[in-house]
């Protein structure tokens, strides 16, 4: 496929393009109307913007009765574009192709959302030369556009021009280009962030920030309480796309703000009143507990299709048993957790605890709570850095899953902890330390993955020997038996993977910055 | 990417006509196709409303030239034009010079592939090493036939000459009669009737027609300003039947 850039022009009052030519005195170049037309189409991403921030838009709009998908670099050229159904949702919905290829890799699991809609006039102009040949393409759109939800007020859309010079007519296409400069219209890379903001839209979606900045002298108990809040403005966001099962991405992140916000509670709690952060950690026990099995089921279901490879057509066919068990036992955890999150609990929960942390840096103060936050951050890293080390250490070819899983636990706690007051550790050492503890992370996540999911599928089969009301063809239950197997052999290859992930991380180099690094600790 | 070239040891037999509209249909079948105007008298480059190039023919030949700096949009979506040059008149005598000159023109266009889908070669006529060159490129060759007996001899005349080197290369050979007149007797007697030819005609005859004299005038293909003509819908059905055999 041919790759043509297109030159973008915006400008806030347009005018009619044919004019512009005229009056920069193009004798040799004029622009011919060829084509009006009104459309109305769609700007596309996922709720985190992860298509923009891939350096890309994807707009949907109606061409000969089709809807097409055009996925457009921020350059300005098509990357690729197709015919889409219209209950496509996800990546994985599209048919086979560059246009499904690019936005797998780019939006990945994420359902793919209107963020806006669009009504434009687009007039199409040639640009002809002295022979009436055609040298450039130029379209003028102009229209509104509305943000896609219940408050959206349509807006209107800046005037845009794209220039597009045909191949061997490059200079005739500067011309142009500049005749437009000189007048009203300014040349942007790319129209979709100009787009965006006209209907009071951030391009790169809601995702909360990672990096919270914190100021290390500071009230611990206002640091803390400001990366609660963040916690909690994360949950909000996901929300409501956890509750309607939008995407599984919603719920992850939901399950990890609520992890967070546990773990820093339990870090942190002689910051707090004992007494009043002990019915919060129930509360938010209550709420890791409503999601997990939904999250559970999730990733089987998303990771569904690693377990098809290299079994037979008749294998993968008994397989299909499984996976409708694991639909249909999603659905109903779904059900539950919607119900758990529509509850006056989970609002009560809500509402006391965005008081509670808003309120604590102004109420009576523990002892910890008036320390510097940098003191405080730094006993609780370095404590958890000691927990993690005892442990790790502790670990041999022949210790208990149940024991790598204990260190699994003690590493979040302390990658909690390290993001969460990430802003006030800079520096390359920093991040060194992260870096290896993030690839520890991997394979003591990859070594618990393959046991719970050898448990689970030993669970299912019961389940569905028990429950099913017809039977289940004794094939799935081989396919079931072979998968265990493959599941256990790639948890030997995570725990030999293990030793070397630790030393790396259990380094000279690390230990002589952390003990530096949370050297000045209060706690 | 496939390569399709319009040749003939006749000159007049309507080539360029039929390189034009079938590149044009291509097009608009969705195929990026790139016509390559050989002819150093620049038909096909003017139908399309550009200028032949004033480069050298042996700069090129000799791959001192990217092929890619000298294409040309078309007024049409997704049709290239690479096009004429007057000096290709000495095409000849600079191929000679090479050692690989058969090769040359596949060694040329190789890169093209990553960018086309279909090739459309327009060549002058005669016999020479230019042609042959193209030729050994090519996967297929259309040679238009006027149905005519001295038409029909040159045909058989390239059969001679190309026979052996054809069937080796795996070169296709398809003729089709071109600028039929069905009230001349003798037109509609070799087309209907049938005449002995080295290879089987295609089934779509391209008939005499103002309008396809027209494109040099208007300076489009037919197949754009009229093409529910009777020479318009006789392009299509060619282009149909061609695109079938290209496997398109």
């Amino acid at each position: 496929m041919l790759v043509r850039p297109r030159l973008m022009f915006l400008s806030a009052d347009g005018g009619p393009l044919p004019e512009v030519a005229r009056s920069a005195g193009l004798r040799s170049l004029r622009l011919v109307e060829q084509a009006v037309r009104q459309e109305s189409g769609a700007l596309l991403d996922t709720f985190d913007g992860l298509i923009y921030r891939s350096g890309a838009y994807l707009q949907a709009r109606h061409e000969g009765g089709k809807r097409l998908f055009e996925l457009i670099s921020l350059e300005g050229h098509t990357i690729a574009c197709a015919p889409v159904a219209k209950r496509a949702a996800f990546a994985v919905d599209l048919p086979c192709g560059e246009l499904r290829e690019q936005l797998s890799q780019r939006a990945g699991v994420r359902r793919l959302l209107t963020r806006a809609r669009l009504d434009t006039s687009v007039i199409e102009y040639r640009v002809l030369d002295g022979l009436d040949k055609t040298v450039a393409r130029v379209a003028h759109t102009c229209g509104t556009i509305a943000a896609n939800q219940a408050d959206g007020v349509s807006a209107r859309l800046p005037h845009t021009v794209s220039l597009l010079p045909l191949r061997g007519f490059e200079q005739q296409g500067e011309v142009i280009a500049a005749a437009l400069s000189e007048g009203s219209w300014s040349r942007v890379a790319c129209p979709y962030p100009h787009w965006m903001s006209a209907a009071g839209l951030a391009p790169e979606g809601d995702a909360p920030k990672h990096e919270i900045a914190l100021d290390g002298a500071g009230a611990s108990i206002a640091g803390v309480c400001h990366v609660l809040k963040s916690y909690q403005h994360s949950m909000r966001i996901n929300e409501s796309g956890t509750r309607e099962d939008v995407d599984a991405e919603f719920l992850h992140d939901f399950r990890v703000a609520v992890r967070r916000t546990r773990s820093l509670m339990a870090r942190m709690k002689k910051v707090f009143d004992a007494r009043r952060l002990q019915h919060f950690r129930a509360e938010f026990s209550w709420l890791g507990a409503l999601t997990g099995p939904t999250r559970d089921l999730d990733v089987y279901l998303l990771g569904f299709d690693g377990y098809r490879v290299g079994l037979s057509e008749a294998e993968n066919q008994a397989l299909d048993v499984l996976q409708r068990f694991l639909r249909k036992d999603k659905s109903k955890e779904q059900r539950l957790l919607a119900r758990g999150l529509a509850s006056a609990r989970y609002v009560q929960l809500q509402q006391d605890w965005g008081r509670f942390i808003a309120d604590a840096p102004n109420g009576t103060l523990t002892k910890t709570a008036g320390q510097s936050l940098q003191q405080v951050a730094n006993g609780a890293i370095g404590k958890q850095l000691q927990r993690v080390r005892k442990l790790g250490r502790s670990i041999t070819p022949d210790t208990p899953a149940a024991a790598v899983h204990a260190l699994r636990i003690e590493c979040k706690k302390l990658r909690y902890l390290l993001e969460a007051f990430g802003s006030l550790y800079g520096g390359a050492e920093s991040k060194a330390l992260t870096s290896a503890l993030k690839r520890l992370q991997t394979t003591l996540g990859d070594f618990n993955d393959y046991e719970v999911q050898v448990h689970r599928l030993r669970d299912f089969a019961a389940r569905m020997a028990a429950s099913q009301k017809s039977a289940v063809p004794y094939d799935t239950f081989m396919v079931m038996g072979r998968l265990v197997e493959r599941l256990q052999s790639l948890q030997g290859e995570a725990r030999e993977e293990f030793h070397e992930r630790w030393r790396q991380f259990d380094s000279k180099k690390h230990a002589a910055y952390a003990a530096c690094a949370f050297a000045d600790a209060a706690v | 990417m496939k390569v399709l070239a319009l040749y003939s040891v006749k000159g007049g037999v309507g080539k360029t006509s039929s390189a034009v509209n079938l590149a044009h249909l291509a097009a608009l079948s969705g195929f990026e196709t790139l016509l390559w105007d050989l002819d150093h008298q620049a038909s096909t480059t003017y139908s399309l409303r550009l200028q032949a190039g004033g480069g050298g023919a042996r700069r090129l030949l000799k791959g001192k030239e990217r092929l890619d700096t000298l294409i040309k949009a078309s007024d049409y979506d997704k049709l290239d034009v690479l096009p004429a040059r007057f000096s290709f008149r000495q095409a000849d005598a600079a191929l000679v010079e090479l050692k690989d000159a058969l090769k040359r023109f596949r060694q040329l266009i190789t890169p093209l592939a990553e960018v086309y889908d279909l090739l459309v070669f327009d060549c002058p006529p005669g016999l020479t090493l230019m042609a042959e060159s193209v030729l050994r490129a090519a996967d297929a060759v259309m040679v238009p036939v006027v149905p005519t007996p001295l038409s029909l001899n040159s045909l058989r005349l390239l059969a001679r000459h190309m026979g052996k080197s054809c069937a080796d290369g795996g070169l296709a050979v398809w003729p089709f009669f071109s600028m039929v007149d069905v009230r001349r007797a003798l037109h509609k007697k070799i087309c209907v009737q049938g005449a002995s030819l080295p290879y089987a005609p295609l089934e779509t005859h391209i008939p005499y027609a103002s309008q396809v004299e027209q494109m040099s005038f208007v300076r489009e293909p037919l197949t754009a300003f009229a093409p529910k003509s009777v020479a318009g819908r006789a392009y299509a059905s060619l282009w149909s039947e061609v695109r079938a055999k290209l496997m398109l």
